[in-house]
């Protein structure tokens, strides 16, 4: 084709200046580009096809980077949410299996069914909870290793429960000496190992959260490079032509400006919310089971302690050591979920246990330091409403109470995050599509009018 | 409670039962000993004690009297209850039957003769579970008023506490699982895993010996029992009246024979306490004398030690 603009000049567009030709070409330099702009709809076309291409990569990298989003949000809310709190049941379980092991072995001949139930369904729910994250954790997972561990040492240590008991039963003080060597294995070891798996799960959480409530920049910045030219084109073709709107740019510019705002707004509430999920579930569910953990340790101190009828003070400086704990931890879930009314209900409640339960330790302990052991134990382990059993199941649930609303908190929450980039990624690929195809469109009517 | 601090105390890991904490040092220095039992076999005999070693004699203590005049007798009359520190988890000396809740053994009985001498009833008694380490605490606070509780009459401890006469003759002893070589403190234990209480007069005597390093060290002796059950130490070494016991709870144990050193129990009281020394021994003289010392014995120990014994001769001094 040689030079359509001189041969058939537009009549519409009667100032249309000359052929630029080689001269702008020249001017902008390059070769490969001065073949592509030889003649202003050469120009036009290739203008548009840059255009068309930046809208579609526009698009192809919004819904990439929405997709990626989307599915952190997926694996906070399916994957590593319920993982770190798996982990921290993996922990609950543990901790209380070896209170009520402790609680049993007070009984001696005259346990009771709750308690051996309870103590089986806490080996049992840790041995269910092990086996699942195993199955969920990947080679390579930093959780990996402390599963592993945790499975070989289960069995080692209920079976140490059992000869503890069998010994206990024949009358003799060395089935105390295996019980509080089971204790240890499991609050040096296994508790420890339980923590590391917990806190590696909590991490993989925590960075699911980063990678979901990250705003998406590049598609925002490319987004707003995409208006720019779309702009910056119709202004140059509103000189060339005096035309003001070219329906198909028009479109186009919609379209994108649609796009980019939907991504950013829409990305915007959604980490908004994931960010509430985060501070008003998963965070205050975190702190809840820390407070119940150290209430568990609290009460496994204070059972050994009557195991060890008096042959070590280990226990006593334990029980100072992890109350202090526990008071810091529910004045921690308290202020941490002020926000609800609901959790605070649970936690007043929570509190008042506690309350009661230090002042029933105190009379306990009195009782046994007088020599009065039959009375600390029944005080401790008794099943009346006034024992420090009644305070501890209380205030467990309590816990659980305000654990189960935080846990509801989260996945309302976590829910609307999800829902408000739910069609995203496939309303900002199409609209950057339509951008692309309104781009094409309209520039075509205006090369059509130099045929 | 202000008396009740002593529990309190930040990182104490006291031994159950062990005897001889850090006390016996000097025992094997001791000039008398003449229940010291026969057999020793290839036995070595460590002689463990330091040149600045105090002597005394471990068998010296107040001429015994029946009287209730002096002021720490007319306080436990006063109080019409004798507070004794004893130990729950001592097999045969001390330890609580899961049954019923009762604390028994041939040093509970004791501590019933005792309240029966004085307080002419048995049961007029406050047993109070004491820690190994905090035995001397809790006489010098006035926590309790006497300590039974396989509890070593040494030297250096006459610095902190007094002493009745001693109520009975033991010595260190080393235990085996069934079928072990070990015969002593000798070839055959080389390069054996040893389990010692921490602090104990057997982890001093394992030290002086050329198999130190071989040492794993526990809190209380009867953590060494629930190790050797669990295969992680091949020996034991305490001392034998606690060796008995630890044997009473697993039959399939074997006590190597002979003694590494000998060792006497006594009932401390507050030091300078003579009058109740001198009361005590009283009790303890009648306590031999009715029978009572020979019918606890064959209770509790006779069927484990296998042999027939007889409490240790005391020296009065006046």
């Amino acid at each position: 084709m040689a030079t359509p603009a001189t041969t058939r000049p537009a009549p519409t567009r009667p100032d249309v200046p000359g052929p630029a030709g080689p001269q702008v070409a020249a001017r902008r330099g390059g070769g490969l580009t001065a073949a592509l702009t030889g003649t202003p709809p050469r120009r036009l076309q290739t203008g548009a096809a840059l255009l068309a291409l930046l809208a579609l990569l526009f698009g192809v990298l919004t819904v990439w980077q929405v997709s990626s989003r989307s599915s952190a949000a997926d694996n906070v809310v399916n994957h590593s949410q319920p993982l770190s709190d798996d982990a921290a049941q993996i922990f609950r379980s543990l901790a209380d299996a070896d209170t009520t092991a402790a609680t049993a072995f007070l009984q001696a001949g005259a346990e009771t069914a709750a308690v051996r139930a309870q103590y089986t369904g806490d080996i049992a729910t840790a041995s269910q909870l092990l086996t699942k994250a195993a199955a969920q954790s990947g080679a390579g997972d930093p959780g990996q290793q402390w599963i592993t561990e945790l499975n070989a040492q289960l069995p080692v240590y209920a079976g140490l429960v059992e000869t503890a008991k069998a010994d206990d039963r024949q009358g003799y003080p060395l089935g105390g000496a295996y019980l509080r060597y089971a204790s240890a294995q499991m609050q040096t070891q296994m508790l420890g190992e339980a923590q590391n798996l917990y806190t590696a799960e909590t991490a993989r959480l925590h960075s699911d959260y980063a990678d979901a409530r990250s705003l998406p920049w590049a598609a925002l910045g490319l987004g707003l490079v995409l208006l720019a030219a779309l702009v910056r084109a119709q202004v140059r073709l509103f000189r060339e032509t005096n035309r003001v709107f070219n329906p198909g740019l028009v479109l186009a510019t919609l379209g994108a400006t649609v796009a980019l705002l939907w991504l950013g707004v829409g990305q915007a509430v959604a980490s908004s919310y994931l960010a509430d999920s985060d501070s008003k579930g998963a965070t205050p569910l975190q702190v809840l089971n820390q407070a119940e953990i150290e209430a568990l340790k609290c009460r496994a101190a204070e059972n050994l302690n009557l195991v060890a009828r008096g042959s070590t003070t280990a226990y006593e400086t334990a029980w100072d050591q992890d109350k202090t704990t526990l008071s810091g931890r529910l004045a921690q879930a308290q202020s941490t979920t002020s926000g609800d009314a609901t959790a605070q209900q649970s936690m007043s409640a929570a509190l008042t246990s506690w309350h009661d339960w230090q002042s029933r330790h105190d009379t306990a302990h009195d009782a046994n330091q007088n020599g009065n052991y039959d009375t600390a134990l029944s005080d401790t382990i008794g099943s009346g409403t006034g024992t420090i059993d009644a305070a501890f199941t209380s205030l467990k649930g309590s816990l659980d109470t305000a654990a189960a609303h935080e846990q509801d908190q989260f996945r309302s929450l976590a829910d609307s995050g999800r829902g408000a980039t739910s069609l995203l990624a496939p309303g900002a690929g199409v609209l950057a599509v339509l951008a692309a195809a309104g781009v094409v469109m309209g520039v075509n009517r205006r090369v059509a009018e130099y045929r | 409670m202000k008396t009740t601090n002593w529990l309190r105390r930040p990182g104490v890991w006291a031994v159950t039962s062990a005897l001889m904490l850090g006390g016996f040092a000097f025992a094997g220095s001791s000039a008398a000993a003449p229940n010291d039992a026969g057999a020793r076999q290839s036995q070595v005999r460590i002689d463990r004690a330091p040149a600045d070693a105090p002597k005394c004699d471990e068998l010296a203590t107040a001429s015994p009297s029946t009287s209730d005049s002096g002021l720490d007798v007319q306080r436990i009359i006063a109080r019409g209850k004798l507070v004794a520190g004893i130990d729950t988890n001592s097999y045969l000396w001390g330890s609580r039957d899961p049954d019923n809740g009762a604390i028994q053994g041939f040093d509970i009985d004791l501590v019933h003769a005792l309240a029966a001498a004085i307080l002419g009833d048995p049961n007029k008694v406050q047993l109070l579970a004491v820690p190994t380490d905090q035995r001397i605490p809790a006489l010098q606070s006035g926590l309790v008023d006497v300590v039974v509780r396989t509890f070593t009459h040494s030297c250096a401890r006459e610095k902190q506490v007094s002493f009745s006469a001693d109520y009975f003759t033991t010595g260190q002893q080393i235990l085996v699982p069934h079928g072990s070589q070990v015969s002593g403190l000798n070839d055959s234990i080389k390069g054996k895993r040893i389990c010692t209480a921490t602090g104990s007069t057997a982890e001093s005597t394992l030290q002086a010996t050329p198999y130190k390093a071989q040492e794993v060290p526990v809190a209380n002796q009867l953590d060494c029992l629930v190790l050797m059950q669990l295969g992680q130490v091949d020996a034991t070494i305490t001392d034998g009246a606690l060796a008995v016991s630890q044997h009473a709870q697993d039959h399939s144990l074997q006590i190597v024979p002979g003694q590494l050193d000998t060792e006497y129990y006594a009932v401390a009281v507050k030091l300078g306490s003579r009058d109740l020394v001198a009361r005590i021994n009283a009790v303890l003289q009648s306590y031999i004398a009715n029978g009572g010392w020979q019918q606890s014995y064959d209770t509790w120990l006779k069927s484990y030690t296998g042999h027939e014994a007889t409490p240790p001769a005391a020296h009065y001094t006046g």
